[in-house]
C-alpha cells in the first residue's frame, strides 16, 4: 500500500526537514543562522535526489509525475538550494535568526512541489494559497517598519486573488462535478458549450496566476513588494516562484482548460503586452535598482505569456527556454547585489553604485555581462532566449507580437544603459565593502553555465523538449 | 585545408583570449602600467601572424568563400553557424587589425583604465573580424550586434562625452538597426535557410520583400553617417580624444559598408529600386553637406571625420552599384583607407597632446618637428588619393564604375571628395605654413617647444608607409 505512495516522498523529507527545524528551533539554544541553513540545505539536497529518482511514479489519482514536473522541481530545487546558501551570509552579518526564512523556503519549496506535481484543482489550491498568505510573514523578516503597510496591501489583495482561485475551484466542483484534471478535461471536451459559470470559473482561476505571476494589470504588488523585503527574501521571490507558477498554469491551459482557452486567449495576449510596456517603461522610471529589476522582470513575465499564447510545441519550446534563460540572468543579477556592499549595508539606490567598476571590477562585469544577457545581446545566453521566443512568433506569423518585443526592448535597454553609466562611467563617491568569496563562486559557476550554454545549447534545448513531450 | 578552417576560428578567438589575460592583468602600480597594453600589442601581432598564415592558403584567383567550417549550433531552430573567408574578408580583416595596432600604439601613454581599454579594445577586434568571417544568416547577426557593447562602454569611458543621452541615443539607434536586422533575418531564415550568398534564391511576396529587404537596408544604413543617422554618430565622434577609441568608433561604419556589400547589390529584388534612388540622393547630399562642414571648420578631428564619412558613402554607393565587379576595388581601397586613418589620428592626437601640454597654438607646429611634419604630410598626401597607396588606382576604378551608372551621381561625388580633400589639405599648409597675421608658435618662451614623435614611433610610421606604398604596388603582396 505505501509503495503507492512512494511518489510523494520528497514531499515527506520536506515535512520532515520542517519538523526537524521546528524541534531544533524549540528545544535547542544557542543556534547560529548556519544551523538552520544546514537543516534546510541537505533537506532540499536529499528532496532534490528524491525527485529525480521517483520522476515517473505516481502517487494515487491526484499526484503523478513526468518529466514536465520533474524537471521543473529539480529547477525549483536548484535555485532554492543557491539562494539559501546566499542568503546565509545576509543572517550571519546581522547575527538574526535564519528559522523563519529557512522554515519558510521549505513550506514553499514543498507547497510548489505539491502544485507542480497535482492532478486535482483542490490539491493545486491546497498548495497555492498558503504560498500567497505566507509570503506576508516572509516580508516581514527584517524588513524596516516604513514597509510593513506595503505588505499590509498586498495581504489584501493576496486574500483576495486566493478567495478567487478557491471560488473558482468551488465553482467547478459544483458546475461540472469534478475537479480532477483527468475529469474536468473530459467535461470541458464533452461539453461544447459550458455555460457562462464554467467559463467565470475558469477566468478566477486564470486571474490568480496571474497576479501570482505579477502579469500587468495584476502587477502592483510586485514591484512594491520585492523593493521593500531585505535581499534575501526579494530575490527569493523574483527567482523561485515564477517556475512553479509558471509550470502549473501551463500544464492546467493544456491538460485542462484547452477547449476554453480560444476565447481567453486573445485576453492573454493583451496582458502579455499590456506588461511588456508597463515593464519597459516603468523601469526607466525608477532609481532603485530592485524596483528597476522587478519591473524588468515584468516585461519579461509579458514575453514569457506572448511567447507561450499560442501553447503550441514551438511557442512553449520558446518560453520555456526563455524563462530559464531569463532566470538565470536575473538570478545572477541578485547575486551581485549581494556583492554591492558599503559599510554592512546593502545597496538599493542606483546613486550608491556609482563607479563600482572600479573597486569591484570583477562585480560589475558580472553585472554588465547579465544585464546584456537580459537585453538578449549575442554572444551571451540571452540570446538565445530572444531567439527562441521570437523564431517561435514568426512560425506562428504573430508578426506584430514580435515587432511589439523586439521594440520595447529598446525602452528596456534604456534602463539597463543607466545602470552601465552609473557603474562604469561616473566616479566612485562611497567605497564598497569587501565582497564574499561565496559571492565570487556562485558568480563564476553561473557564468561558467551561460558560457557552457551558449557555446553548447543542445543540451538545454534538448531537456526542454524532452519535458515538453510528456505534456503535450 | 581542415588546418585552414581552424585558423579561421582562430582570428576571432585570439583577441578573445588577448582580452581574458589582459583583464587578468595588474593595473595601478607604475611598473604593471603598461602589462595590458603589452598583451594588447602581443595580441594582435600574434593574430595578424594568424591571418597572414591563413592568407597563404587562400587561392586568390577564386570567387566566393574559400573554406566554410560549420558548427552545428541548435537543432530546433536549426541553426548552423557558418565561418569562412575570402580575399575581401582578409584585406578588411588585415586592415582592422593594423588600425588598431596603430591605435595602440597611439595610447601608449595614456594609463587613465588602460586595462578597460584594452579588454574592450581586442572584444571588438574579436567581433568585428567575426563579423567579416561569417557566411550564415545568424553568425551574421550575432557579430553584427556583438559589436556595439564593447564599442559602447569605449564611447562611454573614454569618449568624453558630456551629455549622456547622446551616447544612449547611439547605442540605441545602433541596437534598433540590429533588431530590423535579426527579425529580417528571422523572416527569411523562415522562408528558406540558405547562406547569405545565395539570399536571392529566396522568393518573397513583393510587399515582404519591401519590408524585409528595407529592415537589411536600414539595420546596414544605421551604422553610416547617412542622414538621418549622421547626427549621432558625427556627435559621438567629434569629442573622442583617445586616437585608439576614435579609430574602433569609425570602424563601425565599415560594418554597414560590408553588409550591405555582403547582400546587396545582386541579391537586392527590383521592388527596392525607388528606395535606392531616394538613398543614393539623400546620400549625395549628405557627402556635400559634411565636406563642406568640414571645409568650414578649424578643427582638425572634425575633418578626419568629414573625410571619412565622404569616403565612407562613396564605398556605399559603390557597392549599391549593381553589379559585383568593384568588389574587390572596394576592399583593396578600404584597407589603405583605414590604415592611413588609423595613422593619420595617432599623428593628430600626438600634435594634439602637444600642443595642450606646452599651451601652443597649432598653428605652425609642423615647423619645427621634422619626423611628425614628414609623416603627417605623407598621410595627408595618401589620404587625398595620391599615388602612394592602393586607394590611388582603386578610388579611380569605383569612380569609374560610378561615372558609367550614373554621371550626375559621380560628378556630385567627385565634387564632394575634392572638398574633403581640400580642407585635409587646408589643414596640412595651416600646420606647416602659417599665415602672416597668426604668430608662428606663441610658446610662452617663444621657442619651440613641442616634441617630435620618438624615433620608435617614427619607424612605425616608416613601416606603414611602406605597407601602403607596397599595396600601392601589389594590394596582394603579403600573399605573394
Amino acid at each position: 500500500m505505501l509503495v503507492n505512495y512512494i511518489a510523494l516522498l520528497p514531499e515527506v523529507v520536506l515535512i520532515l526537514g520542517m519538523i526537524v527545524s521546528l524541534t531544533v528551533r524549540l528545544l535547542r539554544r544557542g543556534n547560529t543562522p548556519k544551523t538552520f541553513f544546514t537543516m534546510a540545505k541537505w533537506t532540499i539536497v536529499v528532496t532534490m535526489m528524491l525527485t529525480a529518482v521517483f520522476y515517473n511514479q505516481n502517487a494515487g489519482a491526484y499526484f503523478s509525475n513526468n518529466n514536465y514536473t520533474t524537471l521543473f522541481k529539480v529547477i525549483i530545487c536548484i535555485f532554492t538550494l543557491w539562494w539559501s546558501s546566499l542568503s546565509l551570509k545576509r543572517f550571519q552579518s546581522r547575527n538574526i535568526s535564519s528559522f523563519a526564512f529557512y522554515f519558510l523556503i521549505l513550506f514553499y519549496l514543498l507547497c510548489f512541489l505539491l502544485a507542480i506535481s497535482s492532478r486535482s484543482l483542490w490539491v493545486l489550491a491546497a498548495a497555492l494559497i498558503p504560498c500567497q498568505l505566507l509570503n506576508y510573514p516572509l516580508l516581514k523578516i527584517d524588513a524596516e517598519e516604513q514597509f510593513y503597510p506595503r505588505f499590509r496591501r498586498y495581504l489584501l489583495f493576496a486574500f483576495l486573488f486566493s478567495a478567487a482561485l478557491g471560488a473558482g475551484v468551488a465553482a467547478l466542483q459544483h458546475y461540472a462535478g469534478t475537479v480532477d484534471y483527468a475529469g474536468l478535461e473530459d467535461f470541458l471536451n464533452q461539453t461544447p458549450s459550458p455555460g457562462w459559470q464554467i467559463e467565470v470559473s475558469f477566468v478566477l482561476i486564470m486571474v490568480f496566476f496571474l497576479f501570482a505571476l505579477g502579469v500587468a494589470p495584476f502587477h502592483f504588488w510586485f514591484a512594491e513588494v520585492v523593493s521593500g523585503a531585505v535581499l534575501p527574501v526579494g530575490g527569493y521571490l523574483t527567482v523561485v516562484p515564477v517556475f512553479a507558477y509558471f509550470a502549473c498554469l501551463i500544464n492546467l491551459i493544456v491538460n485542462v482548460f484547452y477547449p476554453l482557452y480560444d476565447w481567453f486567449m486573445p485576453a492573454l495576449l493583451m496582458f502579455g503586452v499590456l506588461s511588456v510596456f508597463i515593464g519597459a517603461i516603468g523601469a526607466n522610471s525608477e532609481d532603485n535598482l530592485r524596483r528597476i529589476f522587478a519591473y524588468a522582470s515584468l516585461y519579461y513575465t509579458g514575453v514569457l505569456i506572448i511567447a507561450a499564447a499560442d501553447v503550441n510545441d514551438q511557442s512553449l519550446l520558446g518560453a520555456f527556454v526563455y524563462l530559464l534563460v531569463y532566470i538565470m540572468a536575473i538570478f545572477g543579477v541578485y547575486t551581485v547585489f549581494f556583492g554591492c556592499r558599503s559599510k554592512g549595508e546593502y545597496l538599493r539606490e542606483l546613486s550608491e553604485i556609482r563607479g563600482l567598476s572600479t573597486q569591484r571590477p570583477f562585480v560589475a562585469a558580472a553585472l554588465l555581462v547579465y544585464m546584456i544577457s537580459l537585453i538578449g545581446t549575442p554572444p551571451l545566453l540571452g540570446f538565445l532566449g530572444k531567439l527562441s521566443v521570437i523564431n517561435a512568433l514568426v512560425t506562428g506569423g504573430s508578426y506584430g507580437l514580435m515587432a511589439v518585443i523586439a521594440f520595447s526592448m529598446l525602452i528596456l535597454v534604456y534602463a539597463y544603459l543607466k545602470i552601465i553609466t552609473v557603474i562604469y562611467f561616473e566616479p566612485r563617491n562611497i567605497s564598497f565593502d569587501r565582497v564574499d568569496k561565496g559571492v565570487y563562486i556562485y558568480l563564476a559557476v553561473n557564468i561558467l553555465l551561460i558560457a557552457i550554454t551558449v557555446l553548447n545549447p543542445k543540451y538545454l534545448m534538448h531537456d526542454v523538449e524532452m519535458m515538453l513531450v510528456a505534456i503535450l | 585545408m581542415e588546418n585552414l578552417s581552424s585558423l579561421v576560428n582562430a582570428v576571432i578567438m585570439v583577441p578573445l583570449l588577448g582580452a581574458l589575460f589582459a583583464s587578468l592583468s595588474r593595473e595601478g602600480a607604475r611598473k604593471t602600467a603598461g602589462n595590458a597594453l603589452a598583451v594588447g600589442i602581443f595580441t594582435v601581432l600574434s593574430n595578424l601572424v594568424v591571418l597572414w598564415r591563413t592568407a597563404l592558403q587562400v587561392d586568390v584567383s577564386k570567387d566566393g568563400w574559400q573554406v566554410v567550417e560549420k558548427f552545428n549550433w541548435l537543432e530546433n531552430p536549426k541553426i548552423e553557424l557558418v565561418f569562412g573567408i575570402d580575399v575581401f574578408s582578409l584585406m578588411l580583416i588585415a586592415a582592422v587589425h593594423l588600425a588598431v595596432l596603430l591605435g595602440m600604439i597611439g595610447v601608449r601613454h595614456n594609463t587613465y583604465r588602460q586595462k578597460a581599454l584594452i579588454v574592450f579594445s581586442l572584444m571588438f577586434l574579436s567581433m568585428i573580424s567575426g563579423y567579416f568571417l561569417t557566411s550564415d544568416f545568424f553568425s551574421f547577426y550575432i557579430f553584427f550586434e556583438a559589436m556595439l557593447l564593447p564599442l559602447f562602454m569605449l564611447i562611454g569611458i573614454f569618449g568624453d562625452i558630456k551629455k549622456q543621452p547622446v551616447l544612449y541615443r547611439f547605442f540605441l539607434y545602433n541596437l534598433l538597426g540590429a533588431v530590423f536586422l535579426f527579425i529580417a533575418l528571422v523572416v527569411l531564415y523562415n522562408y528558406q535557410n540558405v547562406s547569405i550568398r545565395e539570399v536571392s534564391r529566396i522568393v518573397l511576396g513583393r510587399r515582404w520583400e519591401v519590408l524585409v529587404w528595407g529592415s537589411i537596408f536600414i539595420a546596414f544604413l544605421s551604422r553610416i553617417p547617412v542622414w538621418p543617422f549622421h547626427y549621432w554618430i558625427a556627435s559621438v565622434n567629434v569629442n573622442i580624444s583617445n586616437p585608439l577609441v576614435f579609430i574602433i568608433a569609425n570602424l563601425i561604419p565599415l560594418s554597414g559598408v560590408y553588409g550591405l556589400v555582403r547582400f546587396f547589390p545582386v541579391n537586392a529584388p527590383e521592388a527596392l529600386d525607388p528606395y535606392l534612388l531616394v538613398l543614393e540622393v539623400v546620400s549625395i547630399v549628405t557627402m556635400l553637406m559634411i565636406a563642406l562642414i568640414g571645409f568650414a571648420k578649424r578643427d582638425i578631428q572634425y575633418k578626419i571625420f568629414a573625410y571619412m564619412t565622404v569616403y565612407y558613402i562613396m564605398y556605399l554607393l559603390g557597392a549599391l552599384l549593381p553589379t559585383d565587379a568593384l568588389l574587390m576595388n572596394i576592399g583593396f581601397s578600404l584597407f589603405s583607407y583605414l590604415i592611413i586613418m588609423a595613422a593619420l589620428e595617432v599623428m593628430v592626437a600626438h600634435i594634439d597632446n602637444e600642443r595642450q601640454c606646452n599651451e601652443i597654438s597649432e598653428c605652425g607646429i609642423l615647423c619645427n618637428i621634422r619626423r611628425t611634419s614628414w609623416v603627417f604630410s605623407f598621410l595627408i598626401l595618401a589620404a587625398i588619393g595620391m599615388p602612394l597607396s592602393s586607394m590611388f588606382l582603386n578610388n579611380m576604378v569605383i569612380f569609374a564604375g560610378l561615372l558609367k551608372f550614373n554621371i550626375q551621381m559621380a560628378v556630385c561625388i567627385l565634387l564632394a571628395i575634392v572638398l574633403s580633400s581640400v580642407s585635409l589639405l587646408q589643414q596640412l599648409f595651416y600646420l606647416k605654413y602659417p599665415p602672416d597675421t597668426e604668430e608662428v608658435l606663441p610658446a610662452p618662451n617663444g621657442e619651440c617647444t613641442a616634441a617630435d614623435i620618438s624615433p620608435r614611433i617614427f619607424a612605425v610610421m616608416l613601416l606603414t608607409a611602406a605597407l601602403l606604398i607596397l599595396s600601392f604596388v601589389n594590394p596582394l603582396w603579403f600573399i605573394g
